[in-house]
């Protein structure tokens, strides 16, 4: 990096900091801290919606997926305005009219309190992990990039968003959140025209985007039915609503964003914001990986994308043969510039060069991840997305930004990746803290302090779930796979909640041991469908409606078999 | 307090949604299928 991009990520760093202390003056009481005193407008809480669920492991690992496998990563928000339709009808009246501050505060109202604790609890425990990954898969990839100490630059992430986010709270989390978004969507643009300038003079847009078609990358919509394959369009449609149900309604990290909004009307507007710019904003982060793809059509790619193995790989025994390997793919390199520029000029034969030397390029690519592993010993080396070894995905956007783009571009893009991570980290911050404090601190430890108690309480637990992130995402580096485990656990649960709250709204004769029961039942049958040899393979999209099903058949029986609701509302 | 009578009838807002979805969706298959013959 330049000076002036040390500039830039520096401004950045200070600027957002700043602003989110000047929110502590709104953070006076519990309400104000929390829930921000229900002011906030609806387009400022959709911001802060988006930025949430946006982290920059989806600004960075997006890139490199439409990068290697093209448009098809879509449908995975297929789902997202149908849920966002359904939970504007049910759960977000419910939730703001109660004037709850959590979503699991409803469900003593409606059950009892150990439901409430048992899915607070969960919900703690998978975003106290999952807050780690997020911190942590970025300040990986920029520390290699960059050599810089991982420990300084997962610190650099998450002591700003700890500073703001327990001195400010949820108002300052959302005001940061919508200069935020600025930052990732201006960055994301920037990239965009970056990109379409590097294509070469006589290639037009439609052009380039007819040979990325050639190579795969612009099919969007797959109509197969196959539950392996996660990206189709009905896993997208089904699964997708079954996940975005849950996220955007069992959630805290989202529940609360819109309880922060003025009005339920607010509340509602502040959902459908995301119902209606999600999937463009998508498209826009996909169209960078396409415009990358092409970018390497007509520029040379590195063999791999992340430098170290190579570097471990040339100081090892196998350094000749992964020297002939980056000769091959020189040469292969140069016979897909030269048909795909014939396909441009109007060539009917050079759509089959173009497609040999490309499949030429994803074999050379394949024995290159070969070797790595052999002599990494990397496991994931052995995995593909589409064309590219999985690992080398997560690099493909950095490795761009650092090599090609102008000095201050370089460090509005790295800005950006920081925004995005410590957007997700702040709400995450915020919605453990409030659950702790919530439905643990105040429900069962200390049901009769002041306000002014409560509010020093919930900033000691932003602190402390910031330390447990920080902590989390550094021994994650060190468990490397495991980060994905985490997150596989994550989707265990979320079904099983959206089930509970299915069975809170829709099945009057439910009760608490019910509800207890069914939601312990739906985890550990969604565990086991989800690790079980046979099944395993089974996208993690349809294990939200298997526990959803689980949980209200279990739910039911047991409530039947156990007499009257038990609701202390 | 929380503000809940100012609601107000969304059912335009949530068809606009699903018609706008639908849009979308038929727009990405037809870019798809154009830019990939």
């Amino acid at each position: 990096m330049r000076w002036l991009d040390w500039l830039v990520v520096a401004g950045y760093l200070i600027w957002v900091v700043a602003d989110g202390l000047r929110r502590t003056k709104g953070a006076s009481g519990i309400d104000g801290y929390l829930l921000a005193n229900r002011s906030l407008p609806w387009w400022a809480v959709g911001l802060s919606v988006m930025a949430t669920q946006l982290s920059a492991i989806t600004l960075v690992g997006t890139t490199g997926q439409a990068y290697a496998d093209g448009m098809r990563f879509i449908q995975f928000y297929f789902g997202l305005p149908l849920a966002m339709v359904v939970l504007s009808v049910t759960l977000v009246p419910f939730f703001y009219r109660s004037g709850v501050y959590t979503a699991y505060e409803y469900l003593e109202r409606r059950f009892d309190v150990k439901t409430r604790t048992l899915a607070s609890l969960l919900f703690l425990c998978g975003r106290s992990m999952s807050t780690g990954a997020i911190i942590s898969a970025p300040a990986v990839i920029l520390s290699i990039i960059f050599h810089w100490n991982l420990t300084l630059t997962i610190l650099a992430i998450g002591v700003p968003t700890i500073v703001y986010t327990m001195l400010g709270g949820v108002q300052a989390v959302t005001w940061t959140d919508v200069k935020q978004m600025g930052i990732v969507v201006g960055g994301l643009v920037c990239a965009v025209i970056a990109l379409i300038l590097g294509l070469p003079h006589d290639v037009s847009v439609g052009q380039a985007l007819h040979v990325a078609g050639a190579a795969g990358r612009m099919n969007t919509i797959d109509f197969h039915v196959d539950a392996r394959q996660t990206y189709t369009f009905w896993s997208g449609i089904i699964g997708g609503l079954f996940l975005h149900l849950s996220y955007f309604g069992c959630d805290q990290s989202q529940v609360q964003r819109y309880l922060t909004a003025k009005s339920l009307d607010q509340a509602r507007h502040s959902l459908l914001m995301s119902a209606f710019v999600k999937i463009p904003l998508q498209v826009l982060v996909l169209l960078v990986g396409v415009f990358m793809f092409l970018f390497y059509v007509f520029n040379q790619p590195p063999l791999l994308f992340n430098g170290e193995p190579r570097q471990r790989v040339v100081a090892s025994a196998r350094a000749g043969d992964y020297g002939q390997l980056e000769s091959a793919f020189a040469g292969a390199y140069q016979r897909r510039r030269d048909a795909a520029t014939a396909m441009t000029k109007g060539d009917g034969g050079a759509r089959d060069r173009f497609l040999d030397a490309n499949a030429e390029m994803q074999s050379i690519r394949g024995q290159a991840a070969a070797i790595v592993k052999d002599v990494t010993g990397e496991a994931g080396y052995g995995d593909r997305t589409g064309d590219t070894p999985k690992p080398d995905v997560n690099y493909v956007f950095p490795t761009f930004v650092t090599t090609r783009l102008p000095p201050g571009l370089v460090g509005l893009i790295i800005a950006a990746i920081f925004a995005a991570a410590m957007s997700a980290t702040a709400g995450e911050l915020s919605a453990t803290a409030t659950a702790t404090v919530i439905d643990v601190y105040k429900r069962l430890l200390n049901t009769t302090a002041t306000d002014a108690h409560y509010l020093a309480v919930s900033r000691i637990a932003v602190a402390f779930w910031g330390i447990v992130a920080c902590i989390v995402a550094h021994v994650a580096v060190q468990l490397g796979s495991l980060i994905e485990v985490v997150n596989r656990i994550g989707s265990i649960f979320y079904g099983s909640l959206l089930g509970v709250f299915v069975l809170a709204l829709l099945f009057k004769r439910a009760n608490g041991h019910g509800a207890f029961v069914g939601l312990l039942t739906g985890i550990s049958v969604v565990a086991g469908f989800a690790f079980y040899p046979a099944t395993r393979g089974v996208s993690y999209l349809w294990h939200n409606p298997l526990g959803v099903a689980v949980v209200l058949v279990v739910g039911m029986a047991v409530s039947l078999a156990t007499g009257p609701r038990t609701s202390t509302a | 307090m929380p503000s809940v009578t100012d609601t107000r009838p969304m059912g335009r807002i949530y068809a606009l949604v699903i018609l706008c979805h639908a849009a979308v969706i038929t727009a990405l298959w037809w870019t798809g299928h154009v830019f990939s013959r």
